[in-house]
């Protein structure tokens, strides 16, 4: 295994040792796992017991000989079925029922005319028992007089029994916590179960977490082979889970005894690798909430870009217009909620309102584009800078309207689908809204690729954008092309702002936060270029996300700047310049 | 008194018969013309101070007039670089600010000290306690030439540098406007931070004396205005004569046709960044009188919306005219402070119609306004003549 020996991998750069390391762990754990998916013929114990010779088991706790009672305590912990976890929790709570022959637990109470009454379930599936075809439930006297509870002794083997049997619960996120936990409260009880878990085990992460809780128990074994073993797997694991505990356990030890001068070596060893690993996935986390963020800022310079390319004007509320499709995604969620409060939707609906939002917003700001373009822009035609100043009192006038009727900080609830993240490597874990974010704004620029290439209405901008005058002669209404594409630029900052509703508050002034930044992006990436646009938004925005946990939100934002800049030096207008005659237009 | 004739202004030509009521208006709008900037001065120089004295006003109040007059010198330098170069800066406020910086730094040094010897703003936002050492950037703000050699210095060669390599790679119109606009955006979160040792987000307070002078002292104030005043005529008169001048024309040239302009031989980068280092040593000593007026200079005056005020002043009184650019700023000033405290939920959306309105409905502002009724008021009380110079409209 090359991944116990650090050596030679680590003359290659230290980061992509780390890496190499997590790829050949999962490989061999995967296989690991595929070994372990195999039932093993004859192992005994390996096949859990029929549910009745378990419900047999379970009856003899109702037994009055104490030592038939330990025993049967003991089977049950071995029996590997997590549907015994409620029915323990309830003996030793006092909740177990025998009534005649039909073991029964009544955990929960009821009133009826102000008397307590018991409803029995069946102690493994837990469904309601039925009696004469009524549901069975009990007085509280005659409750007391049913009922067995675990005497004070039977309590600790029974928490252990407990702790054992959560290890093999059907589902597998509770397996999953309880592995973790099981590592993290150690005893040799836990060591047994894991070890039970890891012969029937199929999932691969909670292998991982079984290999890596074995290891974090076995670090305090009394062999000293076996700490060193343990030390050495949590190195190849990069566990951030151990990471403190060994930290712990490594200014305990002392160099001078050889005894600990091997185990502190391989300790440094497993802090090292895992403090790496942990740099690798934070850095690759950064990237990727960069390229989300770019990908926002690639939307925005489309719109704007498209605008400037086609009408020579910078419009300075396009921020606002983000921040507008982002109040119409709290609108429709807003909507929504009344609707499902109402009873007018069903609940499942609520899942469903952000794709609702998505062309809310765009018609929103599409909307308000349009009629800004009706009122201000189009009297400024061929006026940029005044464009500039104009369109900048918009967006005051837009910011305190939305200010004056909305306040200050909103937010949108992420719909369940769009919560959690997916796991592709330990600590690395890509979440689904930012996911959705890339995935949309890949789709949305598509879309307008296809829109300017392969429709009339493209067709139409197109010329527009090349030869104003011409396209107006060969009868082009070069205005209404104006407002449509003044609307439709508008509509896609709309779009951008619903998404960034996902991954930030919704605040009057969110649009300034980014307009900046895509004013770089449209004069990097050139102006009216679809390519360029693309590149330098996703260029740009992953450069300074990337950039900000190094050097700060600040400086990242400075050294962008200072790139801008010096590009400029080199490339005047932008990544791909105007030519021929349209260059000096 | 004239200026070139910077704005595009058409005259209206009128063949109706001439009415002589409207004569001896048209006579009175020359003689207000004529005098305003006679009575402007008269006001600011004499008026206001006596007023000062007679106690009609306080001295919050005079105070406040020169911080305004501080502000106009910054109109005034952008005014040169946009209303006659044609090139919008969004970031003249940055200028004003780090003047400003080097008088708080200067002033800073001439206040109360700590330990060994930091000055109290520093003082206060540093994380270092004990053992903290005078930055070496601080220490020759001790002394007041090297200071105020700084306020010039500083902003001047900033602006010349940046505006060299921006001009020499052709970056124009609103490429220039977006990019001076992030510029001043990220200085504005630079001197917040804490650890560039500029006090951070608190900004440079806790003056107490400037040339000696304790500035809280009445007679100090007065003479902080009066310098106010005396700075902007002084910066009115330069620019009048820059822009009288040829180099002037060749600013309004550049503004007009750049293109045409370099094929006829002559080097507007050269120009331009010396147009744009003149505006940026003009904001510079605005700053520099504002710090100890104000008592307090923080990053939040290179925030981008206070450059865009700038425009907005520029824009209002008329660009290409520096009257208009000072009358514009003064005008700004005072609504601001009236109308942002009375309305203040309102006032940024006042000031955004502001905006919009000026440039749809006057875009040559009040003194475009003003000299529009003019020659209306000529037009109409003079028998039309036979054919009416039109000049060329530029864009």
């Amino acid at each position: 295994m090359s991944v116990a020996h650090p050596l030679p991998l680590c003359r290659l750069p230290s980061s992509l040792c780390a890496i190499l390391r997590v790829i050949v762990c999962s490989v061999i754990l995967s296989i690991a796992g595929l070994q372990a998916g195999e039932p093993p013929a004859g192992a005994s114990g390996a096949t859990p017991p029929s549910d009745a010779s378990l419900l047999a088991t379970m009856a003899e706790l109702t037994d009055a000989d104490a030592a038939k009672r330990k025993a049967a305590i003991a089977t049950l912990a071995q029996s590997r079925d997590g549907r015994l976890v409620p029915f323990l929790t309830d003996f030793s709570q006092g909740s177990l029922i025998k009534v005649g022959d039909v073991l029964a637990v009544g955990p929960n109470s009821r009133e009826v005319d102000g008397a307590k009454v018991f409803d029995l379930l069946h102690p493994l599936t837990r469904a309601p028992l039925e009696n004469e075809g009524k549901s069975w439930s009990l007085t509280e006297e005659e409750a007391k007089k049913l009922t067995f509870s675990a005497s004070r002794a039977e309590r600790k083997p029974i928490a252990d029994a407990i702790t054992l049997l959560r290890l093999f619960d059907p589902v597998r996120a509770q397996r999953l916590a309880a592995v973790q936990k099981a590592g993290d409260s150690g005893g040799e009880i836990n060591l047994t179960g894991l070890k039970a878990l890891q012969e029937s085990e199929r999932d691969e992460r909670v292998l991982r977490a079984i290999t890596e809780s074995m290891a974090i128990i076995n670090l305090t074994s009394a062999d000293q082979a076996t700490r060193v073993a343990a030390a050495k797997t949590l190195g190849d694991l990069v566990s951030s889970r151990a990471l403190t505990r060994i930290q712990e356990l490594a200014k305990t030890l002392d160099e001078n005894k050889p005894d600990d001068a091997a185990m502190l070596a391989v300790c440094k060893e497993t802090i090292h690798a895992t403090e790496q690993w942990q740099s690798v996935a934070r850095g690759i986390g950064h990237v990727f909430s960069g390229i989300s963020l770019g990908s926002v800022l690639v939307l925005m310079a489309l719109g704007l870009s498209i605008v400037f390319g086609l009408m020579g004007v910078i419009n300075m509320a396009h921020g606002e217009m983000l921040m507008i499709g982002a109040y119409a995604t709290f609108l429709t969620q807003e909507m929504f909620k009344w609707a499902v409060g109402a009873g007018v939707l069903p609940t499942w609906a609520f899942e469903i309102y952000f794709l609702v939002a998505i062309p809310m917003s765009v018609v929103v700001a599409g909307g308000v584009g349009l009629f800004l373009e009706w009122a201000v822009i189009r009297h400024l035609y061929g006026r940029p800078l005044e464009t500039l100043l104009a369109t900048f009192g918009v967006s005051f006038i837009l910011i305190q309207s939305v200010r004056l009727i909305f306040g200050n900080n909103k937010a949108v609830n992420n719909p369940g689908w769009l919560q959690g993240g997916w796991e592709i490597a330990p600590d690395v874990i890509f979440p689904y809204n930012r996911m959705f974010i890339i995935v949309f704004c890949a789709v949305v620029v598509t879309g307008m690729y296809l829109l300017i290439t392969k429709t009339r209405l493209g067709l139409l901008l197109r010329a527009t954008t090349q030869n104003r005058t011409m396209a107006s002669s060969l009868g082009v209404n070069t205005r209404r092309i104006d407002g449509l594409t003044f609307a439709l630029g508008s509509g896609i900052a709309g779009m951008a702002g619903c998404a960034l509703t996902l991954i930030s508050n919704i605040t009057p002034d969110m649009g300034q936060a980014v307009i900046v930044d895509s004013f770089m992006v449209v004069v990097a990436g050139g102006v009216g270029k679809l390519a360029g646009a693309i590149i330098a938004g996703v260029g740009l925005g992953c450069f300074t996300k990337t950039m900000e946990p190094w050097f700060g939100a600040v400086w990242g934002q400075v050294l962008m700047l200072a790139a801008v800049v010096i590009f400029l030096q080199w490339k005047p207008s932008g990544l791909f310049p105007a030519k021929g005659r349209l260059a000096d237009a | 008194m004239t200026e070139p004739t910077a704005s595009p202004v058409t005259p209206v030509v009128d063949s109706r018969t001439p009415d002589s009521g409207l004569a001896s208006l048209a006579t009175a709008h020359r003689l207000a013309t004529k005098s305003s900037l006679w009575v402007a001065l008269g006001v600011f120089a004499l008026v206001i101070p006596l007023s000062y004295g007679a106690g009609v006003i306080d001295i919050t109040t005079l105070n406040q007039f020169g911080r305004y007059l501080c502000i106009a010198l910054v109109a005034l330098g952008l005014d040169l670089i946009w209303g006659y170069t044609g090139i919008l800066s969004l970031c003249q406020m940055m200028f004003f600010t780090l003047g400003g910086y080097c008088m708080g730094m200067h002033l800073a040094m001439k206040g109360p000290l700590q330990g060994d010897g930091i000055p109290q703003a520093l003082y206060v936002v540093s994380s270092q306690v004990s053992g903290m050492t005078l930055p070496w950037f601080w220490q020759p703000f001790d002394s007041t030439w090297f200071s105020l050699a700084a306020v010039v210095l500083i902003p001047g060669l900033f602006a010349y540098l940046y505006g060299w390599l921006a001009f020499r790679s052709r970056v124009r119109g609103v490429y220039f406007s977006i990019i001076t606009q992030a510029t001043t955006l990220a200085a504005t979160q630079v001197f917040r931070l804490n650890d560039l040792q500029l006090c951070g987000t608190n900004g440079l307070t806790n003056f107490k004396t400037l040339f000696g002078f304790p500035l809280e002292e009445a007679s100090t104030k007065v003479g902080l205005y009066l310098l106010s005043v005396l700075a902007l005529t002084l910066g009115f008169l330069a620019c009048r004569w820059l822009v009288n001048s040829r180099a002037g024309r060749v600013l309004v040239a550049i503004r007009d046709s750049e293109s045409r302009l370099r094929f006829a031989g002559y080097q507007p980068v050269a120009y331009k960044t010396f147009a744009f280092a003149v505006a940026a040593v003009l904001g510079a000593v605005g700053g520099m009188l504002y710090t100890p007026q104000n008592g307090i200079i923080t990053p939040f005056k290179m925030n981008p919306e206070e450059s865009i005020y700038i425009v907005a002043m520029v824009a209002l009184g008329g660009r290409g005219t520096l009257t208009g650019a000072i009358l514009g700023s003064l005008i700004f000033s005072f609504s601001y402070s009236w109308l942002s405290t009375k309305f203040a939920d309102w006032w940024l959306i006042i000031l955004g119609s502001l905006f919009v309105f000026v440039i749809l409905v006057m875009p040559d502002g009040l003194v475009g306004a003003w000299r529009r009724l003019g020659l209306w008021l000529t037009a109409r009380s003079q028998p039309p003549t036979p054919e009416p110079t039109v000049k060329e409209a530029t864009p």
